[in-house]
């Protein structure tokens, strides 16, 4: 396979990696999610759980008339949608749904008088009893009409045309949030917009591995159309001239020590006695005063001591160097 | 074979997105409200401005039917009391409650009927601050104002629960109370009934009102003697209106109306009573006798168990609603 080939291969492949990257760009999930529900109701409860989802989220509650706005005590909330149809959101069912439970209104019963005056105010003479009871009861009876929107318990009221949104971080923790339409009409959807975080790194490294690839691919079909053989001699040459340094082929450089060991020049050579002294002790090797050449290092056939003592290797002399560190004796006699 | 690279690619952008879409995030718990009371700051700048708007509607017409929605109970009642006799006595007028408060004081229930207390300032000089009571019935209802009373001359009221979490209502026998509420307000009531010479007068607090009211019966006891009569004063309180709050220190503050008859009978001679009170008359001519029906208010303290002092009335108001033959 020559490098053009390989080239070209990269770049199909680098094509391919652009196609996956942008393709994917073009269809990943967005940054921000916006699940909604349909709501039908005239009463939407936002628990404050659901507001704590993301410090970022903002809701929109939207409909065809006024909506009032409110934040009250969870406990409160509980209290006050009994007595009327509501719709909870309770969370996300997924990134494009809310999940909701509609609450309906108790229905009226056959005891319950249709010409029920309706009234807010409570009675001069109010029956209340000290001892509260143990569970919150709706106190709208079926068939009357209940309090206004105005109420005691709301903490904070805003009124707003058609859609309210609010940013979640700016309800107070804790407090449930309460839209009703005030008009007579039903909200018809809410939803949640949020950020989310989406694990997109590797598009952007199969991009620039694409773009990479594809520019190798790009100059190897490039290359297709030039004629490039006669750089590609010379780069043999060159490579062929380099790959013959040092094989034997071509003359030594001046000087060098092939080119010594060639014109015949020898070394200093130091003798070396040919039988051991009679004392056994190692002999000393003799260098000149002042020699002109550096003294190699001799090694020392190892000899079998006369007497039966080992011989005492004085403090002055030099260990003997192993045969692999220098040149042999028969190279430099060559 | 020309496809498998294009599958593969669609594989891979599947598999990829993914796995970059992260899982739906799941619902946290609920955070705690950094006010938990039943009534903040926001509500009562609501409640307030509208029943002193109702009251001073009402007061302007001197016609109690204007009290509907903010004003009702004892204190509608007494509001119309004191029109009435306004409009025989114009000294009478009916009582200052000032719109300003020292103090107000939040319910932390869950459950109803809830109660907000509010200390006014001091109307006058010569006259106390007022302990004004609204009550919620329910929670499709709104507050109203159901009664006030003046304090008590040298008396303080205790420290209460802020709206942080506020103050917690307590039931009439509750059983961390020792004694209960109910314990000692029958208690006040047996000593109102048996006079300062009663055994009980030592485990209250002093307070002008039981005062106010030994003296009236001393002085009318030794009046109805002289026309060879008689005097009798009954008291029983309204459990049913009757409010508890618990106090900082684990006491009490019970706030409890209190109905009380006053019957003075004579012998060969015939009772009168003064101008205002004719405006209250019902039920016929007054002859050898007279009830007068009084609505009053006790705001009763409570001590907690490590304040070691006796319970008293702390704000009390005495109100004649009714004067009649029978």
């Amino acid at each position: 396979m020559t490098l053009r080939t390989a080239g070209l291969i990269a770049g199909v492949l680098g094509l391919l990696l652009l196609a996956v990257a942008l393709v994917a760009t073009w269809i990943k999930p967005a940054a921000e999610a916006s699940p909604s529900a349909a709501i039908d109701a005239a009463v939407v409860v936002v628990p404050p759980e659901v507001l704590a989802l993301s410090p970022d989220a903002v809701l929109t509650v939207s409909g065809s008339g006024d909506l009032a706005a409110h934040t009250a005590r969870t406990q409160d909330v509980a209290a006050w949608s009994l007595g009327r149809t509501s719709v909870t959101i309770g969370g996300l069912a997924s990134w494009d749904a809310l999940a909701v439970a509609t609450h309906d209104a108790p229905a009226p019963t056959a005891s319950a008088s249709p010409s029920a005056a309706p009234s807010t105010s409570p009675a001069s003479t109010p029956a209340a009893s000290s001892s509260p009871s143990p569970s919150a009861e709706p106190s709208a009876q079926p068939g009357t009409q209940l309090a206004p929107y105005t109420s005691d318990i709301w903490r904070d009221t805003v009124e707003h045309d058609g859609t309210y949104t609010v940013n979640t971080a700016d309800v107070p923790p804790g407090l449930t949030l309460v839209v009703e339409s005030v008009g007579g009409t039903d909200i018809d959807s809410a939803s949640i917009t949020m950020p989310r975080t989406i694990d997109d790194d590797w598009i952007g490294q199969v991009l620039w591995w694409g773009v990479g690839l594809t520019l190798v691919g790009l100059i190897a079909l490039i290359a297709l159309f030039i004629d490039v053989r006669p750089a590609q001699s010379r780069g043999e040459e060159w490579l062929a001239h380099r790959s013959a340094i040092g094989s034997g082929k071509q003359a030594p450089k001046p000087g060098s020590r092939r080119a010594r060991r060639e014109a015949g020049h020898t070394m200093p050579v130091a003798t070396i006695p040919a039988e051991p002294t009679p004392t056994g002790a190692v002999p000393v090797v003799e260098t000149p005063a002042t020699p002109s050449e550096p003294v190699p290092m001799i090694p020392v056939a190892p000899r079998t001591p006369t007497t039966g003592q080992n011989p005492v290797v004085p403090a002055s002399a030099f260990e003997p160097p192993q045969p692999d560190d220098h040149e042999t004796p028969e190279e430099d006699r060559s | 074979m020309r496809r498998a690279p294009l599958a593969a690619a669609a594989v891979a952008v599947v598999l990829g997105l993914s796995a970059c879409t992260p899982d739906v995030p799941q619902v946290p718990p609920a955070p705690s409200p950094s006010q938990a009371a039943a009534v903040v700051d926001s509500q009562v700048e609501r409640i307030l401005p509208a029943t002193f708007t109702e009251l001073a509607a009402a007061d302007a017409a001197k016609d109690a039917t204007l009290l509907t929605e903010r004003v009702g109970g004892d204190a509608k009642t007494i509001r119309g009391v004191e029109y009435k006799q306004e409009k025989v006595d114009a000294k009478l007028v009916p009582d200052v409650l000032p719109q300003d408060m020292q103090a107000v004081y939040v319910s932390g229930a869950d459950i109803w009927p809830r109660t907000l207390v509010g200390v006014t300032a001091q109307p006058a000089e010569d006259v106390t601050p007022v302990v004004m009571v609204w009550v919620q019935d329910s929670v499709d209802h709104d507050y109203q104002l159901r009664t006030w009373s003046h304090m008590i001359p040298g008396a303080t009221l205790p420290a209460m629960a802020g709206p942080a979490t506020g103050a917690e209502q307590l039931l009439l026998d509750d059983p961390d109370m020792n004694p209960t509420p109910r314990a000692v307000l029958d208690d006040y009531i047996t000593l109102l009934g048996e006079g300062s010479t009663s055994k009980l007068n030592d485990q209250f607090a002093p307070d002008t009102y039981r005062e106010g009211i030994f003296t009236a019966s001393t002085v009318l006891t030794k009046a109805a003697k002289k026309a060879k009569g008689t005097y009798k004063d009954t008291f029983a309180y309204d459990e049913a209106n009757t409010y508890v709050m618990q106090t900082a220190d684990g006491g009490a503050l019970v706030f409890a109306p209190l109905d009380m008859t006053s019957t003075f009978t004579v012998k060969g001679a015939k009772v009168s009573i003064p101008a205002a009170d004719k405006a209250l008359q019902t039920g016929g001519k007054l002859t050898t006798k007279v009830v007068h029906t009084y609505r009053d208010m006790l705001v009763l303290y409570i001590p907690g168990p490590a304040v070691g002092t006796n319970p008293g009335v702390v704000a009390a108001e005495h109100t004649l609603v009714k004067v009649s033959p029978k």
